[in-house]
């Protein structure tokens, strides 16, 4: 999704397959959403809440910053 | 705890908007067929659950669906605002007469039908969202052949013109969209052009939100998940055809 100028890009797919290919249900479970939510998240349709992507961090332990990043815009 | 569970495995998402959607359209048709009290159990079924979440009474739905739901909110009530302009300006202006009945009849199909619309198509991908709504009208207009036929005594020829004519076309581009999203998207477009002069729709827009234009959006959700769908494909294979470093 962009956000003016810049677009914010994410890696959750890639740290759901490094996590022994963790399903977007059982993430969603994880997190307290629903699949369609996480299916969104991915693909950049939705910019989640800093609840919500602290909480996909702390899922994979990792740092906000790598789960999401922000890329300047075309 | 058990509950809290359960509510957290099932978001409620698909079922809930699903049985609202029918629920809401099922007290509509009691309403104006049977008894007006049913027009209650349309607005319960369709308003009164999205409103206790929107004021955060309510919190079974996250917050992707709650978003979603304010925008269909904020587009239903956008919509139904300009038609009520519109029915104020031509019927002041003595081009079209109003009254209670066709008020009703107007206003209530087009709020419920620009909100599930908008909803369905921001929760969910265009191909799904076509697919809900196009399965939802299908079974809709399918009893409407049947009663009109059966019911009111038209006969086997009456129902076998109406089913060639409205819903017979949507279940040949309900099936073809899980093989050709861009074929079926097109043909969906042109039924909706079919449907909208057959059914005179630009002089009564209860029947354009109830066929045509749901017929508008599905196929323009069928073509823009295609040009997705081509676009995330374009862009995988350029990755994996660009040298590593």
């Amino acid at each position: 999704m962009k956000i003016k100028g810049n677009q914010l890009g994410n890696t959750i797919r890639e740290h759901r397959f490094a996590s022994n290919r963790m399903t977007q249900e059982e993430l969603a479970m994880q997190v307290g959403v629903s699949r369609q939510t996480i299916v969104s998240i991915e693909k950049g349709i939705y910019n989640p809440s800093v609840v919500l992507a602290l909480k996909l961090s702390s899922v994979f332990k990792v740092p906000v910053e790598e789960l999401f990043i922000l890329k300047k815009g075309k | 705890m058990q509950i809290k569970k359960l509510l957290q495995k099932y978001k409620f998402t698909s079922k809930w908007s699903i049985a609202g959607f029918f629920l809401g359209a099922a007290g509509f048709g009691l309403g104006l067929g049977v008894n007006p009290w049913f027009l209650i159990l349309s607005i319960i079924a369709c308003f009164v659950l999205p409103l206790l979440r929107l004021l955060g009474i309510l919190n079974d739905w996250d917050e992707f669906q709650i978003i979603s739901l304010k925008k269909a909110a904020v587009v239903s009530y956008t919509i139904t605002g300009i038609f009520i302009f519109y029915m104020a300006i031509t019927g002041r202006a003595g081009l079209l007469e109003w009254n209670t009945e066709s008020i009703i009849m107007n206003l209530i199909p087009i709020t419920i039908m620009s909100y599930y619309l908008t909803y369905f198509f921001q929760f969910w991908d265009g191909l799904k969202a076509g697919r809900l709504i196009s399965g939802f009208i299908l079974i809709f207009w399918i009893l409407f052949t049947v009663l009109s036929a059966f019911g009111e005594n038209h006969g086997f020829t009456s129902f076998i013109m109406q089913s060639l004519v409205v819903w017979l076309p949507l279940v040949i581009t309900f099936i073809l969209s899980y093989y050709f999203p861009l074929i079926s998207g097109i043909l969906m477009l042109g039924i909706f052009v079919f449907h909208f002069i057959f059914f005179d729709a630009y002089s009564q827009p209860s029947v354009a939100f109830l066929l045509p234009v749901p017929e508008l959006i599905i196929g323009l959700g069928y073509i823009k998940h295609f040009h997705n769908r081509s676009r995330e494909s374009t862009s995988s294979q350029q990755q994996t055809t660009e040298p590593s470093p």
